[in-house]
């Protein structure tokens, strides 16, 4: 028996014979030749800019093409099958300027699925010589794992068949200039379709000469695009019988790591979506009239549509109703108090919905609420607003950057998570601007959301610590984990790894078992398949979390234990809070007779910033105000005396957040204690230095130590 | 955010329920308890392999091999799923490869799908032949059964090489068979069959001569880390084919390493080669160089430098070189067509050079010990200067001329003679050859250390500095060189940094910066504590747990060489000085003492490791150095006011 050892994962490649015919090869540059062979001054440019020299690689220029044709196909039975067929071209030169892009760029991949699809390309020596690809080597490649993110297309719709193909004779110094085309169909039963929005920054992966994007569409074919932050706009001119989109930009260097930075809202960068529709049926779409376009929705407008939306969304709200209505008379609350109703309505969708469906469509989910509240009279209002990570609202253009939300009793609600509580709001909508939609024909209101406090968002981490009989040197510790509002977001996805959860979500929130409804062989059997999956669990959650310490620790002797107390689902408890037991080692140095302690080190993970990111190009999105507390309990061993705690007392404070920490001796116990605070969202890139004060003494002070002399 | 882990099992065909007999929920039972940590198991493995005259390449008279196996599995826990797969390629084909499953009547009857067939080229490979075909199995409760029976075929016994007895999962028994009729002469190696419990016999069935091998109650084959490969440990079957008579005529095999290498020579020679095409450049980079050996770099450095990896092993395309023509035109090759043009321009030079077939370190045998093709993967050139062989490595880049890397050091090679051969020992360096040498020199500021580092690196050290250095962006290689600098450490800051010799693979590389070593002095009162000794954070992922099966493989033999100094100012002195530590095994070995005069303190320190292994047997004593360095590491110097 051979050696079986080859574990199925990625690089599994169909083999294409070799030695074939060169017909389809044939066509695959001829599909794109005319492209390549386009005049273009930028691409005729050999020479980057000597800034540039040091660098990896510089894209030369690219530019990416996009036209579109219609398809009716008629059926014998059902309605006529529209078709829009999107044929995406890019092609791109490249100078390879050290080792690594050698090697990246040694293997070309490209969509060969499509009959009229192409690929080509050539490698420019130095000297000006020509070496062009031979496609004849090219070998299939199963799925798409392992494509490269620049070989794929921006229409893509799932059923690529990629190939790869070695590039001959390149070196260090040479240009490599491909081109790729795709057909993609997208079809359409209505008569209006809206493409995948797409998000293009303006610096990429390498410095950039030059960038084009060209789009090229008929009169029921428009592109909705946006420049933000300084990014060049589209321009538009008429030509053929076509509406020309041109977008050009360059002089792009690669932007350094930077921490805190909010891309989408600091970066140059322009999107855009092309969006089809015969005339008449335009009311489906987000941008209804072209001249749109040209400027900033009003609030009125934008808040006219959101309305529109929601209205769209009553069917599917209506159909949820029903069993949210069975659930909340199960629970008995359809006569409850309001605020017993309110907490009841959105418990129940997170139960049916995001726990044991899929979440629901932010629309959706406010008219859901919007109609339950009505039921009993409760005033209700909708709000929209976009996610700092994505836009801003005045830079809404598609459907799918309008975030929704309730306001009920002055509480904002958001669509739930499988994770979430009523009272969360997701750090990125916090402090932002939103419209509340009037009722009827009244005006939209424009509010700012409310910040969670940083008294709100807490982590209380507590450690007990002591040395180890067995070995001194190691530290046994039980530690206790709290996590509340959005610091419990971060937290959550690692500790709920491994539970079961589902089945008795309904106890969190005082909710109906619908499993009642199931036979009773059928509840046995469900009974029976939860008792072995978590018995698989609790087996499998410890070395899971020990993997998780072991990001922290760097010597993780050993595990105890974990336990997971309460995962925060609940209203009524909605702290995060978990248990572990574990023993460390590498804690515990030696001078002489005397020992120190590594205590601070509890403090893991603290930001550690580098020369580069002490100074700021752009102002920083902390992302939410936060709290750190921190309680470290030591017994101090016999025959020694505890010294430097002096050391551990400091604090610093300004506007931008503090560090602070203190240190007692008590009853042979050192308790240290620290807190850190994250005061303020958005720090200007001039008060940068204001952070690098507490966060600098954050991190100095988790590299100290404790003294133990031996008396 | 998972929403249950049942997903981890999704994807899984649920087949037909196997009805479960008590033999097997009996075997399930006992194999959990042998195995708690496994969720299947085989019951039962057999394997038998019969020979067979046949026509290979070039329609040459050839022994094949038909091997017929049947596996039974039990699921160990409910809910039991694994695929079960067999690799095939151009020279092993695979058929009847089918799935049985219980029926009530406790009959195995076969399932009517078939087996999902995928290309499985391994990693770093462009394209080769191989593939697998695989069932997805799941068994819903513990006790229930699976069988699964298939066909190979040897088109060439040449490939027929080894047969393992341990396998990826538990098994209560494995059996294999050879049948060898009586025209053939074969030989069967045994290796690492004296560290594990192995029934051996030789009966006489029907004129053929039936070799039975046995294991019982084997465990499966363990994935561990930094793990010696997987020959060196488990017992496995060598089988050559020595001769044979295709009823016309004796034939001969791999009676013996000349045999061997007629056959790697016959392959070879189908490489046709257009010397013309090399001269100019042959010409152009050895212009000025006067002696061999400066010609030899000259050739040797510019194909590691240009020529790109990129294999196409299909087929014959595994064993027969690309021609130099073309791995020149297309600079990229795998190792043969590298090997192949290097030692074309090296002849065309006017060099005594020869293309030679070795086994990396993760072969474990030798062209003295074993005849047979599992010998060798890797394709070099060697060139006698002086009479002296000296093997060239063009897949190796960065390596210098003169010396090897690691993983064929150790081994034989066998260099091409025409109809002659040689068989060349690679010798294995002292540890020294591959040093990394560290001059740092600091001094007292505030909470931090501040100083000079001096980082000199040779042999593989270096050749590994820079393999990894070329392949980062240009931009990024700074950050690299700060991360050497800092010993991983984070703590250090590197303000100034510069590569010595960067572009010359002769001599050693220095890489020198000045660095502030921050919160690094601890200072309570008017004591300060420090530590100036940087423990190998690599060596963390050495240490062996108990389940530890594998004996480790370092991956290297070395030296580590540290110079350090603190300078405090003249007013104080050192109070508390660590402790030396001496080890010295076979293998490995660490001196580290300080010296303090007046106010200044030294730190010297050497770890060498001499054997590139760590035996299961030497694990406790292994387990004790790695403590003593951490021990020693953990220990601080302090200094006080005089």
């Amino acid at each position: 028996m051979r050696s079986l050892f080859i574990v199925l994962v990625a690089t599994m490649v169909w083999q294409v014979a070799q030695g074939q015919s060169s017909e389809p090869f044939d066509k695959l540059r001829a599909n794109v030749s005319q492209f390549l062979q386009q005049a273009d001054a930028a691409f005729s440019n050999t020479q980057i800019p000597a800034e540039w020299q040091n660098q990896s690689a510089v894209i030369i220029a690219q530019k990416t093409t996009f036209s579109f044709d219609q398809r009716t196909s008629f059926r014998l039975l059902g309605a006529a099958k529209k078709s829009v067929i999107i044929l995406e071209k890019e092609r791109r030169k490249i100078k390879l300027l050290d080792q690594n892009a050698v090697t990246l760029f040694s293997e070309l991949y490209y969509d060969g699925g499509d009959a009229n699809n192409g690929f080509d390309g050539k490698v420019i020596k130095a000297d000006g010589k020509v070496i062009p690809l031979e496609l004849e080597k090219s070998v299939s490649i199963e799925g798409d794992d392992g494509v490269p993110g620049i070989f794929k297309s921006y229409t893509s719709t799932g059923d690529e068949r990629f190939y790869k193909v070695p590039v001959n004779g390149l070196e260090i110094g040479d240009i490599i200039d491909y081109a790729y085309q795709v057909n993609n169909v997208a079809g359409t039963y209505g008569n209006f379709l809206e493409f995948t929005p797409i998000y293009y920054p303006c610096h990429r992966q390498y410095s950039v000469m030059k960038q084009q994007f060209e789009v090229k569409l008929d009169n029921n074919t428009y592109l909705n695009h946006r420049a933000v932050n300084g990014a060049p706009a589209f321009s538009e001119r008429t030509e053929g019988g076509y509406n020309i989109y041109n977008w050009e930009d360059g002089n792009r260097p690669i932007i350094k790591q930077q921490v805190f930075l909010n891309s989408h809202m600091q970066l140059p960068m322009v999107k855009f979506q092309i969006v089809y529709s015969s005339r008449e049926d335009a009311r489906n779409l987000f941008i209804l009239d072209r001249n749109e376009l040209k400027r900033d929705l009003t609030p009125a407008e934008l808040s006219k549509k959101a309305a529109g939306l929601l209205q769209a969304a009553q069917a599917s709200a209506s159909q949820a109703i029903p069993s949210v209505r069975y659930h909340l008379s199960k629970m008995e609350v359809m006569d409850a108090n309001d605020d017993e109703y309110i907490k009841g309505c959105y418990y129940v969708l997170r139960h049916i919905f995001s726990v044991r469906r899929n979440e629901l469509p932010g629309a959706v989910f406010a008219s859901t609420m919007q109609q339950l509240m009505k039921m009993r009279r409760i005033d209700v209002q909708v709000g929209v607003t976009a996610s700092r990570y994505t836009t801003s609202i005045k830079d809404i253009i598609f459907k799918s950057e309008l975030e929704w939300f309730v306001k009920v009793k002055d509480k904002f609600i958001f669509p739930p998570n499988a994770m979430s509580n009523l009272t969360d709001i997701p750090p990125g909508m916090q402090g932002i601007l939103a419209y509340m939609l009037p009722a009827g024909t009244g005006e939209a209101t424009a509010i700012t959301l409310p910040i969670v406090p940083y008294t709100d968002n807490v982590s209380n981490f507590s450690y007990q610590v002591s040395m180890s009989a067995a070995n001194p040197d190691h530290l046994v510790v039980t530690s206790q984990h709290e996590h509340l509002r959005n610091n419990r977001e971060g937290e959550i996805g690692k500790v709920m790894t491994y539970e079961i959860y589902q089945f008795d979500d309904w106890k969190t929130y005082g909710g109906w078992d619908d499993t009642e409804a199931m036979r009773p062989e059928q509840q046995d059997q469900l009974n029976a398949d939860i008792s072995k999956y978590r018995a698989e669990g609790r087996k499998l959650k410890p070395q899971f979390m020990e993997t998780q310490l072991k990001e922290e620790f760097s010597d993780v002797v050993s595990y105890q234990r974990f336990q997971l107390t309460q995962d925060g689902r609940n209203p009524r408890k909605p702290a995060l809070l978990y248990h572990e037991d574990f023993t460390l080692g590498d804690m515990v140095l030696h001078a002489g007779k005397s020992l120190l302690i590594k205590l601070p080190e509890f403090l893991t993970n603290q930001l550690q910033l580098t020369d580069e990111q002490r100074s700021r190009q752009f102002d920083a999105d902390m992302r939410n105000l936060r709290t750190y507390n921190y309680t470290i309990t030591f017994t101090v061993p016999a025959g020694y005396k505890v010294l430097g705690l002096e050391e551990l007392n400091q604090q610093k404070e300004n506007e931008t957040g503090s560090f602070s920490s203190s240190a007692i001796l008590a009853n042979n116990v050192v308790t240290i204690k620290t807190t850190k605070v994250y005061k303020q969202l958005l720090v200007k890139k001039e008060d940068w230095p204001k952070v690098m004060e507490w966060v600098d003494a954050a991190y100095a002070f988790s590299q100290k130590k404790i003294l133990l002399r031996k008396q | 955010m998972k929403k249950c882990f049942l997903l981890l099992v999704s994807g899984m065909i649920l087949l037909q329920t196997s009805a479960q007999t008590e033999d097997d929920t009996y075997i399930a039972a006992v194999l959990k308890k042998q195995f708690p940590s496994e969720r299947y198991g085989a019951s039962l493995v057999t394997e038998e392999y019969k020979f067979e005259k046949g026509k290979g390449l070039d329609e040459k008279p050839v022994v094949r091999v038909l091997g017929n196996t049947q596996a039974t599995f039990v699921a160990l826990n409910d809910g039991a799923s694994f695929p079960y797969y067999q690799f095939y390629n151009q020279f092993v084909g695979l058929s009847n490869f089918n799935y049985y499953y219980r029926n009530r009547r406790e009959k195995f009857v076969k399932l009517n799908i078939k087996a999902i067939d995928k290309p499985m080229t391994e990693d770093g490979i462009f394209l080769d032949d191989n593939r697998v075909k695989y069932y997805p199995v799941m068994l819903r409760q513990a006790g229930e059964a699976a069988r699964f029976e298939f066909n190979e075929l040897y088109t060439d016994s040449k490939y027929f090489t080894r047969l393992y007895l341990h396998a990826p999962f538990a098994q209560k028994e494995h059996h294999v068979r050879l049948l060898v009729p009586a025209w053939l002469d074969v030989d069967i190696k045994e290796i690492n069959f004296e560290t594990f419990k192995i029934q051996k016999q030789q009966t006489t069935e029907n004129g053929h001569k039936v070799y039975s091998y046995s294991i019982r109650d084997a465990e499966p084959m363990a994935s561990e880390q930094h793990a010696v490969g997987l020959a060196y440990h488990y017992p496995h079957l060598i089988i050559t084919v020595k001769k044979w008579n295709d009823g016309a005529a004796d034939q001969q095999g791999f009676e013996s390493t000349a045999d061997l290498y007629k056959w790697y020579k016959y392959l070879y020679d189908k490489c046709k080669n257009d010397p013309n095409t090399l001269k100019p450049l042959v010409a152009q980079l050895t212009t000025g160089k006067t002696s061999a050996e400066e010609k030899a770099k000259a050739l040797y450095y510019w194909v590691q430098d240009n020529i790109r990896y990129i294999a196409f092993e299909e087929g014959y395309a595994g064993f027969i070189p690309a021609t130099a023509q073309d791995v020149l035109k297309n600079k990229y090759g795998d190792c043969k067509g590298m090997a192949n043009l290097l030692t074309e321009m090296l002849k065309i030079a006017g060099l005594d050079a020869h293309y030679t077939w070795v086994g990396t370190r993760a072969l474990p045998y030798s062209h003295k010990q074993v005849h047979t093709m599992c010998v060798d993967n890797h394709a070099i050139t060697c060139i006698y200067l002086a009479g002296k062989p000296i093997l060239l490595d063009p897949t190796e880049k960065f390596g210098a001329f003169g010396e090897y890397a690691h993983r064929i050091t150790g081994k034989t090679a066998l260099v091409e003679k025409g109809t002659a051969f040689e068989i060349v020992e690679i010798p294995v360096p002292a540890a020294m050859a591959n040093k990394m040498s560290t001059k740092a020199n600091f001094s007292i500021d505030g909470a931090h250390l501040k100083g000079s580092i001096k980082i000199t690196l040779t042999g593989e050290m270096r050749t590994n500095f820079f393999q990894v250095y070329s392949n980062i962006p240009s931009h990024r290689q700074k950050d690299y060189l700060k991360n050497m600098l800092s010993f991983g450490n984070s703590n250090i800051e590197v303000k100034s940094s510069n590569l010595l010799n960067a572009k010359n693979r002769d001599l050693p590389v220095v890489l020198e910066g000045e660095v502030v070593f921050t919160n690094q002095v601890t200072s309570i009162g008017k004591e300060q504590f420090a530590s100036i000794d940087y423990f190998p954070l690599s060596l963390r992922s050495y240490k062996p747990t108990d389940k530890r099966k594998l004996p480790f493989d370092l991956d290297q033999v070395c030296l580590y060489e540290d110079d350090i100094t603190l300078t405090i100012p003249p007013t104080m002195k050192f109070v508390d000085v660590p402790d030396a530590l001496q080890v010295e095994t076979a293998g490995y070995k660490f001196d580290g003492r300080y010296t303090v005069a007046n106010n200044v303190i030294n730190l010297k320190k050497q770890l060498s490791f001499s054997k590139p292994t760590i035996a299961t047997a030497e694990f406790s004593a292994w387990s004790k150095f790695l403590e003593q360095l951490k021990a020693f590491n953990n220990n601080l110097l302090s200094a006080a006011p005089k």
